[in-house]
This record gives C-alpha cells, structure tokens and sequence, in this order.
C-alpha cells in the first residue's frame, strides 16, 4: 500500500468510528423523568353545601421523585349537580412542587371527586369530597311566659316552634337573607310572630355543646325584639344523642319544656295527634285525634275535643295545608274541629313526625289561642287494632300549665288483645298520679292498683278508661303510630310504637301525653346502669313571684345528665326559675353548662311493674336538687320512676299539700348515647368545673 | 280510597261500649286518700253563707293548693279554695276579715279528715265573682277579661 491507500483506509475508519459513535449516540439517550402527583392536602373531606371546603385541595409534583417546579396542576370538578367551584381550575407548582386551590361546595348534597392531574403524570390525585346539607333542628317548647304580664299581674301560657340551619362545624347556616332559621311564638294574649313566622338571624344565634355531657346552650337571635331579651332567645339544650335533645328556655323572659330534633322532610299522609293549650276564652283546651293529608293538600280526620272541661269527642276534622314546608320545614295548614277553626303552622322533623303549633293570635285585641303539639305518622295505610299497644305499656300524661295542674304515670298489662280485634283490656297495673297536691300511688310495691279498658279502631283511633288511679274512672282518647315511630325520640330507630293520649276528664282540659311499650325489668335495678339526659316540665304553689297581690307564676323547668349506678343518681342540671320557688322572691336561671346544680337521689329496686321509688322527701336518699342559688341545702322531693325501656324512663314528682313543697312533675330520663355525642357536628362548649381537668 | 265513616266507625263504636262496659264494671283497686278535689259534680252544690275570718293569698300546710277564705258560718268555720287565680291577678274577689261573704260549691272530705270547700262562685257586697266553671276548672284573670270583653258573664 502506499501512503494514499493508507490515508483513505485512515479516513474511512475515522469514518465508519465517528458514524458508529453517532448513531450509537442517539439510540442510548437517558429517559424521560418520571412525572407524579399525589394528593397532599383535602383528601377526604365533608362541607356544608355552598361553603367552601376548610381544607385546600393540595398536591405534590415530582420528577423523577424530586420536587418539580413551574408544573401546571388543573383541578377539575365535576361539570354539574353535587360538584365545588375552585378558586383556579389551573395551579403552578412552587419549588417545592406544590400547588393547591380552594374550592366552594355547590348547593347539590352529595359526594364526588376532583380530579388534579400535572403534564407528563400518568395517573391523576384524586379528591373525595362530600357536600353535605345544612343540618337543620326543629325545636319546641310550652310552659309559662315571664314577659307580657302588666295587663293581669302574672303570667301567660306561651308556646314556640321553629327550626335552626347548622353547618357541618355546628356553626349556623344563613341562607341567602342571612338568616339561619324560623320559629312561631305565641301566648294568645298579643305577643305573637307574624303570620309569616319570625325570622333567626345567622349572626347573633349560636349552639355549643358539651360532646361528653351533651349539655349546650343555644342562641337565637330572632327579629322579634318582643321576645326574649329583645330579641335574643337563649336555652339549654342537653341532647341525648346527636338527633335528640331536651330543653329548656333559660333567658327569664319564660320557662318552658320541650325538645330539639334532627329535622328531614315528613313524607307520609297519615297521622295522629295531639294538641294542648289555650282557647280562645283562655281556657284549657286539647284536642287529639287522626288526619290523612289527600290530593291537593286536604285534611279529613276525625278528633276529640276537650274545651274547658267540655268533652266532644268523634268529631269531624277538616281542613287543607294552606302552605308547604320551605327550606326550614314550615308549613301552614288550617283545620276544623267541632266549629273551631285553627290556623297552623307545622314544622317537619322526620318522616313520621311533625310539630303543630296554633298561631290564631287573635287579630289587634289579641284575644287568640295558642297551642302545641304533635302529629306521628300512622303509615300509607293505617291498619290498627288492640295490638297497636303491646303486651305491657308505660303511660305519662300532663295537663297543660294553664289548666288543672297535674302528673300521671304508670304501666300496664294488657290483656285480649288480638289482630282485627279493637277492644281489649288493662288486665292490671301500677299507677301514679298527682293533681294539684293529691297524690295517689299503688298501696305497696307490687300492687296492681290501676285496670281499665280500651280499644283502636283499624284507623287508629281509639280510646281508654283508667280506673283505680283516680276515684273516678278517667277516659283518654288514644291515637295509635306506626310500631317504627318513637314517640319521645322521633329519629330514634328503636324504642317505637304506641300512641298519643289526650285527657278526656272534663276537669283535665288541655292533658296530653304517651303511651309506649314496656320491656322486660331487670329487678335488681341494673337496667338503669347508663348515662341519661333527663328533663321536666314542674309545677308548684311555691313560687313567689310576682309579688301578691298579683298572681305568682306556678311553674320550673330543668334540664340536666347524669347515670344512675347501682340505682344511684348522680347528676347535674340548670334549672329555670322564673318564679321563686327556688330562693322566695328571687327570679333564678341556676347553673350553666359549665357550673351546674346537683341532682342525685337513690331509687329503691323495680317492683314488677317497673315502678322505681326514691325515698319521700325528707328522708335519705331523696330525689335531691341543690343547693340552688344561694341555698345551703339541697331541695328534696318525692320522685317516683316507671320504666318503659333502658332507654326511657319516666319520672313524676308526687309531693302532696301535706308536705311543705307542693310541687309535681311529670319528665322524662333518655339514655343517652356516648358514640353518637362525640360525632357530633357543633361547636364544642366548655368542660362542667366538676369534669375539667385539675391544674397542676 | 278512603272508606266511608259510618264504615269507619261501626266497629270503633263498639270498641267504646265494650270500654265503657270494662269501665262500668272495674272496681278501683287502690284506696284514696279521700274525695278527688279535682272532680266537680254541679248537681252536689250547695251554698253558704257567712262571715270571712282569714284570707290566705297562698294555702297553710295541709291545705289544698292555691288561695283560700277561712268562713265562719252557722255550722261551723270552712275552709274555700278559691284556687290559684280567685284571689289574685286582675278582677279578682276582693275580701277582707269580717266581710259577710256567699260562697257557692262543693265540700269535699280531705285524706286527714280536713274538709275543703271548692268554691266555684263567690258574692261579696252583691257582686258575683266566677272563681270555676261548671267542671271544676278555675277561671284565670285573662278568662275574666275576655268574658268583659265579649259583654258575657262566666
């Protein structure tokens, strides 16, 4: 070879090396990052519909597992229906690799994902949100008004109904006029809400909660200034589960018993019920009975009435529902009974349960009823008997605090009763009563010393005479509810079935009460080994205001929580006053949330009949409030409990005028549930000084 | 569709006579503490007359709840309720010791052997007070009123 063969040969060689190394070059370039995204913040979340989400809806981007920056993150929700608007559809990433947004719930409840994807991420982060519905409470309560008094020197019968809108932190819910509920007062005597109800600002109103004891205190500021002070309403609410609280207004302008329930729409169309208060002479009145709500909104049904001490019973029930439920579950309807017409306004708490009061205010003298109660659903297709009761019973009636004042409570065993059958009997039981200070009791434990009679017809309506309870027989109407619905605690999935009772004595105009089924009694008292909210609604001729020669108020209400153990109460409470019965001359609202009064007492073991008896008052072990206000000792009564079920229990004050308090009640003790408290959504209250934890 | 009424309330009717013949028949198992002050059967009223003695706006110990007159008359000195509203609030009786007094209603024998009078109208110096109705049931100051208003007597 010569030298240029060799210089080709050279060349061709550098040639062919540098085209290797370049076409191996570009087949062995490094791969491209690995792009991902995962949620970092918001996850999983629950709010309110139209709120925004407390918790922004973060992501991380990296690139091959180290931060990316400068990466477009787009957000994206669903188009329509239960859905959130972000605050941007499109984030950049930080030099951390983060981006978030915020986001509205819709107004469409719901559950639903927002999907946030980042260029190059294969796979998107995911967002499980959930837009919940405001949770609205229906609430109500009657008693005796503290306001309103110059024209008589003492005080009016009042009654209240309304609902409240909370989010799901338990603060209020303003809808779009930046009010958060309705409520209609009404004393019959010209302090009443408009014909449109009152409104409940979100600004101003409030509920916080103990979640351990369930005791709270809720707010309303209501545009009513006639109400409460100036407008501002305040009660204690001790709630026994989630959905179910007792309360108690607790601001002196009245005092007054009822109760606070989870509200959602009431679907069926037949119902039984009951009515208690004022007519329009301002006399007791009650009325109960049946109505199917028909085509159009028309009401037919058949009621009793007992006015005054007039008893009319089978009469005709007619009427139309004049307005359908509105965001806050109020309605109106007007309905007829023996010639009386009442206009109504309703307020839905479940499917089978709604509030009824009567808002007839009179016109400008004023001179209207008032009236509240209850209406429980029957179902689609009322088919009733004698076993609408069951085998053995509990019942608690009450007068209203304008009529003869009275408790009544006990159980009984039922006996022929039978499918198809309507009659049937009271084979026997226990009772007790007191009216006024007389008091009647079974002679010993064990004793039957009540029977009696009733029957229900395939409507549900019926009737019931008592004997041996009272010396004079004593007939109550009966409407018979649906077996699912609970009469004390209508979302309450347990403990249903029964009826309404309105007194059908001519003397006890305006009593209405229940009667439930009775379990099995454990007779060493263990049943009664729980947690309870307990309440009542009391009345007295002790209380010491206003000053004679004006006529003094008659009446205390009290709301506390507690457990019984081993048939020994402990407990706390706040009691309103209004009145003086507590400290004589001294209106009081005793104990709060955080400082409450002592309840305790120890029952005797159940007899058979589940009759539970605390020691009379005066000797030891006494059903004991106290010390209240500035009192050194604890009050003592005579407390007597029947047992429906571990889950409720009634209770009935039975002092007698021979002893020196004169006061009965008739309440209520509710298990409570300690799971479902602490799932609660509501503002969290204060800790009792008793259960707050020791500073060190 | 709904059924008729007549339909409806044959048998329920039957149902309330079986009740009212279980009523009729029951006997009261438990003893009570005396008359029932709660009941009031018109048909006993008898009337009194006599000379206010005391009057309590609010009941001694042993006594019924609400206000009482303590009334000397030919037979001997009684014991009216005139419940919680006869003597207090607005329109109510006004009495003093020593007035002559006319006191319509019913005695009634306590669980201690007392006697009350349940006193459903009272005239003193010729006026006429309504302390119950017919049935017992007291009449309040917001009753009265509305009685005024209406021009009708209770």
């Amino acid at each position: 070879m010569n030298r240029k063969t060799y210089g080709i040969l050279g060349l061709a060689l550098v040639s062919l090396a540098f085209g290797f190394l370049t076409g191996c070059s570009s087949s062995s370039a490094p791969p491209p990052p690995t792009i991902a995204i995962t949620a970092t913040g918001g996850a999983t979340q629950t709010q309110t519909i139209t709120e925004a989400f407390p918790t922004a809806l973060g992501v991380n981007v990296t690139s091959n597992g180290s931060p990316a920056t400068g990466v477009t993150v787009t957000f994206a929700p669903p188009s329509s229906g239960a859905t959130c608007t972000p605050s941007a559809t499109t984030a950049t990433t930080d030099s951390s690799g983060n981006a978030s947004i915020t986001c509205t719930a819709s107004s469409t409840p719901g559950a639903y994902s927002v999907t946030a994807t980042a260029t190059g991420a294969t796979t998107p982060a995911s967002f499980s949100l959930t837009n919940a519905p405001p949770s609205v409470f229906t609430f109500y309560v009657s008693g005796l008004e503290a306001i309103n008094e110059a024209a008589f020197g003492g005080p009016n019968y009042y009654a209240l109904a309304g609902a409240v809108a909370f989010d799901v932190s338990g603060n209020t819910f303003p809808d779009a006029n930046g009010n958060c509920g309705e409520q209609d007062y009404n004393d019959g005597d010209g302090i009443t809400s408009p014909t449109t109800g009152d409104t409940i600002a979100a600004t101003g109103s409030s509920m916080t909660v103990n979640m351990t004891t369930g005791t709270g205190t809720l707010v309303l500021a209501t545009n009513n200034t006639n109400l409460g002070v100036a407008g501002i309403e305040t009660f204690t609410v001790q709630f026994v589960n989630a959905s179910h609280a007792l309360i108690t207004q607790f601001d002196g302008s009245a005092t007054s018993s009822g109760s606070m329930d989870l509200q959602s729409a009431t679907t069926d169309s037949n119902f039984a019920f009951t009515i208690s208060g004022t007519d329009l002479n301002y006399a007791p009145v009650g009325y109960g009975g049946i109505f199917s709500v028909g085509t159009g909104g028309a009401l037919t049904g058949t009621a009793d009435q007992n006015d005054n001490g007039t008893v009319t019973p089978d009469n005709a029930l007619a009427g139309s529902v004049t307005a359908q439920a509105d965001a806050y579950g109020r309605g109106t309807a007007s309905i007829t009974i023996n010639g009386v017409t009442l206009s109504l306004v309703y307020y839905n708490v479940t499917a089978e349960a709604m509030r009824l009061i009567d808002v007839d205010a009179g016109g400008a003298s004023g001179a209207g009823s008032a009236a509240i109660g209850s209406a429980y659903g029957q179902g689609a297709t009322p088919a009733f008997d004698s076993t609408a009761l069951g085998t053995a019973d509990v019942f608690g009636v009450q007068g209203n605090s304008w009529g003869v004042l009275y408790a009544e409570t006990g159980s009984l065993v039922t006996s022929g009763a039978a499918t198809g059958i309507a009659p049937a009997t009271f084979s026997s039981g226990e009772g007790d009563g007191n009216w006024e200070g007389y008091v009647s009791t079974p002679t010993a434990p064990s004793t039957p010393n009540v029977s009696g009679s009733y029957t229900i017809a395939s409507n549900g309506y019926g009737g019931a005479t008592i004997n041996g309870l009272a010396p004079v027989a004593l007939p109550y109407g009966l409407y018979a509810t649906l077996s699912s619905v609970n009469l004390m605690d209508p979302n309450n999935t347990s403990g249903g079935g029964g009826a309404l009772a309105l007194d059908l004595y001519p003397s006890f105009s305006g009593g209405t009460g229940v009667i439930v089924p009775q379990g099995t009694i454990a007779s060493d008292g263990s049943d009664l080994n729980n947690s309870y909210g307990f309440g009542a609604q009391e009345f007295n001729d002790v209380s010491t205001l206003p000053v004679a020669p004006d006529y003094v108020g008659w009446e205390f209400d009290y709301v506390g929580q507690g457990t019984f153990a081993t048939l020994a109460l402990t407990g706390t409470g706040v009691i309103s006053d209004p009145f003086g019965y507590f400290v004589s001359g001294t209106a009081g609202l005793y104990g709060t949330p955080t400082t409450p009064i002592p309840f305790a007492g120890t029952a005797a073991a159940p007899d058979a009949a589940g009759r539970y008896a605390f020691p009379a008052a005066g000797t030891a072990g006494n059903f004991a409030v106290g010390p209240v206000g500035t009192n050194t000792t604890a009050n003592a009564f005579t407390v007597v409990m029947y047992e429906a079920s571990p889950a409720l229990v009634f209770s009935i004050d039975e002092d007698e005028t021979a002893t020196p308090t004169y006061s009965l009640w008739l309440g209520t003790f509710q298990e409570q549930s300690a799971s479902s408290l602490k799932a609660m959504h509501v503002k969290h209250g204060a800790v009792p000084k008793a259960q707050a934890k020791r500073k060190h | 569709m709904r059924r008729s009424r007549f339909t409806k309330f044959t048998p329920l009717i039957a149902g309330l006579m079986t009740g009212l013949l279980f009523a009729i028949l029951a006997v009261p198992l438990n003893a009570h503490p005396g008359d029932f002050p709660a009941s009031y059967d018109i048909s006993k009223e008898i009337t009194l007359n006599g000379t206010v003695s005391s009057v309590l706006l609010r009941p001694a110990p042993g006594m019924t709840w609400g206000s009482h007159l303590m009334i000397e008359t030919a037979s001997g000195r009684v014991d009216a309720s005139l419940g919680r509203w006869g003597l207090q609030g607005k329109d109510a009786v006004s009495v003093k010791p020593g007035q002559q007094i006319e006191v319509t209603g019913i005695m009634k024998s306590l669980s201690d052997k007392k006697e009350v009078f349940v006193a459903r109208t009272v005239k003193v110096n010729g006026k006429l007070f309504t302390i119950r109705n017919q049935h017992g049931i007291e009449v309040s100051p917001q009753t009265r009123k509305r009685a005024a208003e209406k021009g009708e007597s209770l």
